[in-house]
């Protein structure tokens, strides 16, 4: 089975995992706000430093960090060198070709664009390594007080790698027919995923009415209020997250203020 | 006092479908009941029909006294825990002890009670150690063993396994049949296999043969698999000791019908003696 870095949780025992979902769903927040509101580069320093404490604090392995941050690669190089070729700086440019210049300022604006977007992506794969999905919903339902969404979200993130799964065997199978999903142009490839899609919307529909049945059959009552085994707590552990989230947002405003901006 | 019992029950999936007509039979507390039959044969049908996920037309059915009805479904829920077959669409959290601790939130009254449920149930299967794992990442017969502990943490006391070793490799299957001989020795909990391993219907005390609905044969399982004509006739198989006293009897040495390899062990050793 294919690995699917979006809600695989990592298990392993560290000081992350033990942390309040509550608490890293704040955090989270409280560290994108720092990414966006850091100026210059002592501020998105700080912030890469307390993600760097953050991952060997939870002993997710490097690469497992580098996979979730794989996906936005491309999206990083197209976007800097964008900023790289087409920012239109003042002074002179450091080297100029036609109607393309290089300027100090592009450099700086590209490199702190690929710090942001990096931080930004691993601080929220790092979120869903450390909480397992039913953790995270109960975070999400605690905070936001909703219920019923929660087994939603929750089953269907535990469905991921089922239905990755059953694509790959899908896939197989309509290869072994004769099918062929890597030639021709865009509307033939797109064209191709039909005879994929079909027996994967009917697959899942079985699927979803087998867990039904085995929910009936432990004795599921819609709308009737669960007794959580899990239950929510804060405890001093919280308390030392909280304090960095809150020291590492002061930090990047107090840096903003002191440090001046690269703007 | 019955643990289970179908009185004359019936059921139709609809007009000109399969159906099970008057269905009858009792399964007697501490009980192991193997139901064989080939496809389409209603065996499902029949843990469905258990537990109330299906309502039958007609009969009655009832559960260590208590009956089936509207008023007390969530009481006979609780006392029949149904095993379907596909290890991977029964499980509902991520986390082994997520997933076990399902159906105890539902019927469960406090949190300390809850975690009792999922130690009793998980040291039942013997998964322990497997508490904090990734149920994805585990193997067919180790995620059945999970499904087995998710209906075992709601305490039930009798155990349907709806064919719940037919997706698994020999390995899990001789997983899944240590584990339920010892939820009979050790939890004293009834049992009722549905199967078309012949191997799983010759561990049970007794047999119910189902063809199309109807229950045609009952017996203790030597008594079933030595009317081999009557297997023949509803495409059941022998248990693979049945066929070699049959290949044995043909050959023209008589053996009598057992299914315990010891006593056709020392038959033909009585033969072999004999003869020469």
């Amino acid at each position: 089975m294919k690995d699917v870095a979006f809600g695989q949780y990592y298990p392993v025992d560290s000081f992350v995992h033990k942390l309040d979902p509550r608490l890293k769903l704040l955090f989270l927040a409280a560290y994108i706000t720092s990414v966006f509101l850091a100026r210059n580069f002592w501020g998105i320093g700080l912030c890469a430093l307390v993600m760097i404490a953050v991952i060997l604090s939870s002993r997710v392995p490097i690469h497992k960090v580098l996979r979730a941050v794989r996906g936005v690669v491309i999206l990083i190089a197209v976007t800097s060198v964008i900023y790289i070729f087409f920012y239109d700086g003042e002074g002179e440019p450091l080297w100029s070709w036609g109607v393309f210049a290089v300027y100090r300022e592009g450099i700086y604006f590209a490199l702190f664009l690929v710090l942001r977007l990096f931080l930004l992506v691993t601080c929220s794969s790092m979120l869903t390594y450390t909480t397992t999905p039913v953790a995270l919903t109960d975070g999400i339902e605690s905070i936001f007080r909703v219920h019923v969404v929660a087994l939603v979200m929750s089953i269907a993130l535990r469905m991921i790698p089922e239905l990755t799964g059953e694509v790959e065997r899908i896939k197989n199978a309509q290869k072994a027919r004769g099918a062929d999903f890597e030639s021709g142009g865009l509307i033939r490839r797109v064209r191709a995923l039909v005879p994929i899609l079909i027996p994967l919307l009917i697959s899942s529909f079985r699927i979803a009415g087998d867990l039904a049945e085995a929910m009936d059959a432990r004795c599921y009552m819609a709308g009737k209020k669960r007794i959580k085994y899990k239950k929510l707590a804060f405890g001093p552990r919280d308390l030392v997250g909280f304090l960095v989230g809150a020291a590492l947002v002061t930090g990047v405003v107090l840096l903003n203020v002191y440090m001046g901006s690269v703007f | 006092m019955h643990a289970l019992e179908f009185r004359q029950v019936s059921y139709s999936y609809g007009e000109g479908e399969f159906r099970i007509d008057n269905l009858s039979f009792t399964v007697e507390e501490g009980e192991f009941v193997a139901v064989l039959g080939h496809n389409g044969s209603g065996k499902s049908t029949l843990a469905r029909l258990a537990n109330g996920i299906l309502t039958r037309d007609g009969g009655e059915i009832s559960v260590f006294g208590t009956p089936l009805d509207e008023k007390h479904l969530y009481d006979v829920r609780r006392e029949v825990g149904v095993v379907f077959q596909n290890p991977d669409n029964q499980t509902v959290a991520s986390i082994v002890e997520d997933d076990v601790a399902f159906g105890a939130e539902n019927v469960g009254t406090s949190r300390e009670e809850i975690g009792r449920r999922i130690d009793f149930a998980l040291h039942a299967v013997g998964m322990e150690e497997y508490r904090h794992a990734t149920i994805a990442r585990l193997s067919g017969g180790q995620k059945q063993r999970i499904a087995i502990a998710g209906v075992l943490a709601l305490l039930p006391r009798i155990m349907i396994f709806d064919e719940s070793t037919a997706m698994l490799d020999p390995r899990g299957r001789r997983e899944i049949m240590e584990v339920i001989a010892r939820l009979r020795e050790e939890k004293k909990i009834t049992v009722l296999v549905i199967t078309h391993f012949p191997e799983e219907a010759a561990l049970a005390d007794r047999a119910l043969v189902l063809n199309r609905g109807e229950l045609v044969m009952q017996g203790t399982p030597a008594e079933i698999f030595s009317r081999r004509e009557d297997l023949l006739t509803y495409n059941l198989d022998l248990p693979r000791i049945g066929s070699i006293e049959q290949a044995l009897n043909e050959g023209g040495m008589s053996v009598s019908s057992t299914l315990d390899y010891r006593i056709l062990a020392d038959e033909i050793a009585k033969e072999l003696t004999c003869g020469s």
